[in-house]
């Protein structure tokens, strides 16, 4: 796949921790570990509303596009 | 758009909680079900053990009269006995068939009668074990779409299937060995229970497929 996922980059930006993210967002931290790995095929917009507004952040900082 | 997100995260926190509901449900309904598997279980064993008693007992020891009915119709049954003991009324045309020496032989019968209904009731236990491994998986918290479920469909199906034909593999067994010729019954309730095996085992595919789309929905964050 060519989607990158930078979760753990807007994480450690805002210094946030797995476990608090994950309970701020109410999603599993298997679930959210799996996504920040890029191991999840697909995100609701329900996730990516929660995530932008937990981390004040836009989706195109979560993700990136990489041609190759 | 956010009245949308708003809406599914609603309809989500709903689903759940209708899941802990019918997790309370489930798990009286799951008690009810391992009691009746252990009942079949242990009167099926409970059977078997009553055929190696009459497998060390004599011919003689059973016995089939005919005697007057309750009803006072001048009519008469056929009942057996056991070692002195009233066991019921039987089919005389079951009971009283001759063997190739010209002999009846009605503890042959009596022993057959008993297999078939301890694997009948074994069968059924097991039936009632698949259901209730099935209720516990839902109850624990797993979605009913998993591979365990598929597998145990599929058993729950081959054993509804099983369980007409056993009785008639023992008939058919039985007469050969004792009687020298073959004899067996399919009526139409055993042919219900064919179609009914061949529901679940349909089932079993329809959650395969489900399988396959709760990995994929489990794949999405």
């Amino acid at each position: 796949m060519s989607i990158i996922v930078r979760l753990d980059r807007v994480m450690a930006d805002r210094k946030i921790s797995l476990n608090e993210l994950s309970e701020k967002i109410e999603m599993s931290n298997v679930n959210l570990s799996n996504l920040k790995t890029g191991k999840m095929k697909g995100i609701r917009f329900e996730t990516l509303n929660a995530l932008c507004e937990v981390l004040n952040c836009q989706p195109g900082d979560l993700f990136e596009y990489n041609e190759e | 758009m956010n009245q949308k997100i708003k809406k599914d995260t609603h309809l989500r926190r709903e689903v759940n909680m209708n899941l802990v509901m019918l997790k309370k449900k489930l798990k009286i309904e799951t008690i009810v079900i391992f009691l009746l598997a252990f009942v079949f279980i242990s009167t099926s064993a409970l059977g078997l053990l009553r055929v190696i008693e009459y497998s060390n007992m004599k011919k003689t020891d059973f016995v089939v009269k005919k005697e007057s009915t309750e009803l006072g119709y001048h009519s008469k049954e056929y009942v057996l006995y056991i070692d002195g003991e009233n066991l019921g009324v039987v089919d005389y045309n079951r009971y009283m068939r001759l063997d190739e020496a010209g002999k009846t032989n009605v503890k042959a019968n009596v022993m057959m009668d008993e297999v078939k209904a301890s694997i009948r009731k074994l069968i059924m236990g097991a039936t009632f074990c698949c259901l209730m491994a099935i209720l516990y998986l839902v109850q624990k918290g797993e979605t009913p779409f998993n591979k365990k479920n598929i597998n145990y469909l599929r058993v729950l199906s081959i054993l509804i299937v099983l369980l007409p034909f056993s009785s008639f593999v023992i008939d058919v067994i039985g007469s050969m060995y004792y009687f020298s010729y073959l004899s067996g019954e399919l009526g139409s309730m055993n042919v219900y229970l064919v179609c009914l095996g061949l529901v679940f085992g349909i089932l079993a595919e329809i959650f395969q497929y489900g399988t396959r789309l709760q990995e994929d929905m489990d794949q999405i964050a």
